[in-house]
């Protein structure tokens, strides 16, 4: 190379070469080479360590991930005796180990007024925060968690809603947008929000909402429940004077076509005050009749294909007592109560039933309290009960663990601020030890052994 | 278009001759210093890079074919480092500056370091654009063929030689006008 070049060429790489000839003079020992040899194959030693120990890290949390979400659907309302359902379509493995839209910064004052969990982990909050747009407004907002509460991401919630939750035009305010005041997923994927007026379903994970139809025109819904194929519920309470219907319908899993399965009886019946309940595959509806106001309870073990009448095992209670039905138990026992202090009696009973609605036996007297002249009452399982007091300022949880036997008091709240400003809802459960509670719009409660420790989650 | 050959050879591999790091480390490192003193323009960062080079070759997973081909690498390492610290110039500048701040007096070593960054040549090449003084180095410095530049740099030998003659006749220009 250097014979072809010119002279101008061979000026110019002797000047190179005298420029760099002080830094080239001398060069380190191999060994400080070898050093450094030694050291670079030590760090690809530990980054390879670390990544190694990451990706099994990984695995094992997806691993556990997976596995709580097959738990909870599992352990979710199945009855005694029954072997768990196959997966309701839609509903692949797939679906489950997604967990929808990647989360954004949540609103600042989020305030929530209702959550669903589907496992220990995964829950969603909705409610209302300042919008991210303008702090001197309010706008809805849906929060998600996948850690049980401890943190929270903002996920899309449906366009447009309006921020009146709190009466949804039922106190005459002309609404600017459809109103929801509840949430409940059934899955990662799948899940409603909701409220008398409106309701909304996405199959996302809420990346989209789709509104629903209804029965009425408001396309709204008192109570959205998950059953063992897909979700059910209750488009109508049966209160209005003859204007609307007693109605249970169900759909599958991200469909919105829903169908009608009000048993014959309670349509005929023109059934009031209707409660949904579900667990699993077992449906249970209550309600009173229009004409004689006596109760009357149905139930079905196929998501409400096929029913059952029960009303006779309701005779449990005197026939002056005021009875309810409240709460079904991820086992599938049945909780309620019979009220006779209207009628002269002192007692307020909880029956229940552990054989599907079939027989109701008297399990003790509930709580007292000066809150309020009756509790909600939740079952965690066939021998766990909780009673729920509240009078918007304070809140009061009692809790038998003996099939309501004896009760001992397992929370005593007191409202964050001067207003009432205490949710007033009482525990649910995901399964029999795992549960969640929100007492006040920032405040989560979490319980992983069946209601007896609780755990504090800010919602934020 | 010429196939460009592996200098690679997979770790079990079979292969005629073995590379030998010590032998490599003997003949190359001064030229590969000096090499890349002259891209960076600047001294100081020049046996990093260099070492570097060959700390890259010994700990890589496939061991190498040929020695001829392990120099090409080499030099390809080195210029790839070179275009990353000069994509990184501002940062090294700062690092540089507050060194300088802190100590009092100059080693021999630094006083190299610092005739080396006040020559003429160096201060002009550094004025050329990044390919036009890879061209120049590689052609002069290295003393390198038309051909084994555009291979190291991926261009071809016409663009190689017309690069090499503006950068020559810039440089030509520029000192022969000062002096």
């Amino acid at each position: 190379v250097t014979d072809s070049l010119d002279d101008d060429e061979r000026a110019i790489r002797d000047r190179l070469v005298a420029a760099v000839g002080l830094l080239t003079s001398t060069q380190p020992p191999l060994s400080q080479l070898e050093r450094r040899i030694g050291r670079r194959r030590r760090q690809r030693l530990v980054v390879a360590g670390a990544s190694i120990c990451g990706a099994a890290a990984a695995v094992v949390a997806i691993i556990l991930v997976v596995a709580q979400l097959d738990g909870g659907r599992s352990n979710r309302g199945v009855e005694p005796g029954r072997t768990p359902s196959p997966t309701p379509s839609g509903q692949g493995p797939s679906a489950s180990a997604s967990t929808g839209p990647p989360g954004s910064a949540m609103l600042k004052s989020f305030s929530a007024t209702s959550v669903s969990f589907v496992d220990a982990a995964h829950g969603w909050a909705l409610g209302d925060g300042e919008c991210a747009d303008a702090a001197s407004r309010r706008c809805m907002a849906i929060a998600r968690t996948s850690d049980g509460g401890q943190t929270w991401v903002a996920i899309p919630a449906p366009d447009g809603l309006t921020t009146d939750y709190r009466t949804c035009g039922n106190n005459g305010v002309v609404l600017q947008g459809p109103c929801v005041n509840n949430v409940r997923f059934v899955d990662a994927l799948h899940g409603y929000v909701y409220s008398n007026r409106a309701m909304f379903m996405t199959a996302d994970g809420g990346a989209t909402w789709q509104q629903q139809p209804g029965v009425t025109a408001t396309d709204g819904a008192y109570a959205v429940v998950p059953t063992g194929s897909g979700v059910a519920r209750l488009p109508e309470l049966g209160d209005c004077d003859g204007a609307c219907r007693s109605a249970v319908e169900v759909s599958s899993l991200g469909s919105s076509t829903w169908r009608d399965v009000t048993p014959k009886a309670a349509r005929d019946a023109q059934l009031r005050s209707m409660n949904l309940l579900t667990s699993g595959h077992a449906v249970v509806l209550f309600g009173y009749e229009a004409t004689s106001g006596a109760p009357a309870l149905f139930t079905s073990s196929d998501d409400g294909n096929s029913w059952t009448t029960r009303s006779s095992a309701l005779t449990v209670c005197s026939a002056d007592a005021r009875l309810y039905i409240s709460s079904i138990a991820p086992d599938g026992a049945i909780a309620g109560s019979c009220d006779s202090s209207a009628a002269g009696g002192a007692a307020l009973f909880m029956i229940r039933s552990t054989d599907g609605g079939a027989t109701f036996t008297r399990a003790g007297l509930l709580p007292t309290s000066t809150l309020s002249t009756s509790p909600s009452l939740v079952s965690a399982n066939a021998s766990t009960f909780f009673a729920e007091f509240t009078n918007g300022l304070q809140d009061v949880l009692h809790g038998s663990f003996d099939g309501g036997q004896s009760w001992q008091t397992i929370q005593e709240l007191n409202a964050p601020g001067s207003a009432p400003a205490l949710a007033g809802q009482p525990p649910s459960f995901t399964t029999v030890n795992v549960g969640f509670r929100l007492t006040d719009p920032t405040t989560l409660w979490t319980t992983a052994d069946g209601g007896r420790t609780w755990a504090q989650r800010p919602i934020r | 278009m010429r196939a460009k050959q592996s200098p690679w050879i997979m770790a079990g591999g079979e292969t005629t001759r073995e590379v030998d790091l010590a032998d490599l480390y003997a003949a190359h490192y001064r030229t590969l210093v000096g090499l890349a003193a002259l891209l960076l323009g600047n001294a100081s960062r020049a046996e990093d890079v260099a070492q570097d080079a060959f700390v890259k070759v010994a700990t890589r997973r496939v061991r190498l074919r040929e020695p001829d081909l392990a120099v090409g690498y080499l030099r390809s390492v080195v210029i790839n480092d070179c275009r990353a610290l000069h994509r990184r110039g501002a940062m090294i500048a700062r690092q540089e500056r507050r060194l300088t701040a802190v100590r009092d007096e100059a080693s021999a070593e630094e006083s190299a370091l610092g005739a080396f960054g006040r020559d003429e040549l160096v201060r002009l090449l550094r004025a050329l654009p990044a390919r036009r003084r890879e061209v120049v180095v590689l052609r002069y410095y290295c003393d390198m063929s038309e051909l084994a530049v555009a291979d190291v740099l991926g261009i071809s030998v016409g663009t190689v030689k017309s690069t090499a003659s503006r950068g020559l006749a810039e440089l030509a220009a520029s000192m022969g006008g000062r002096s």
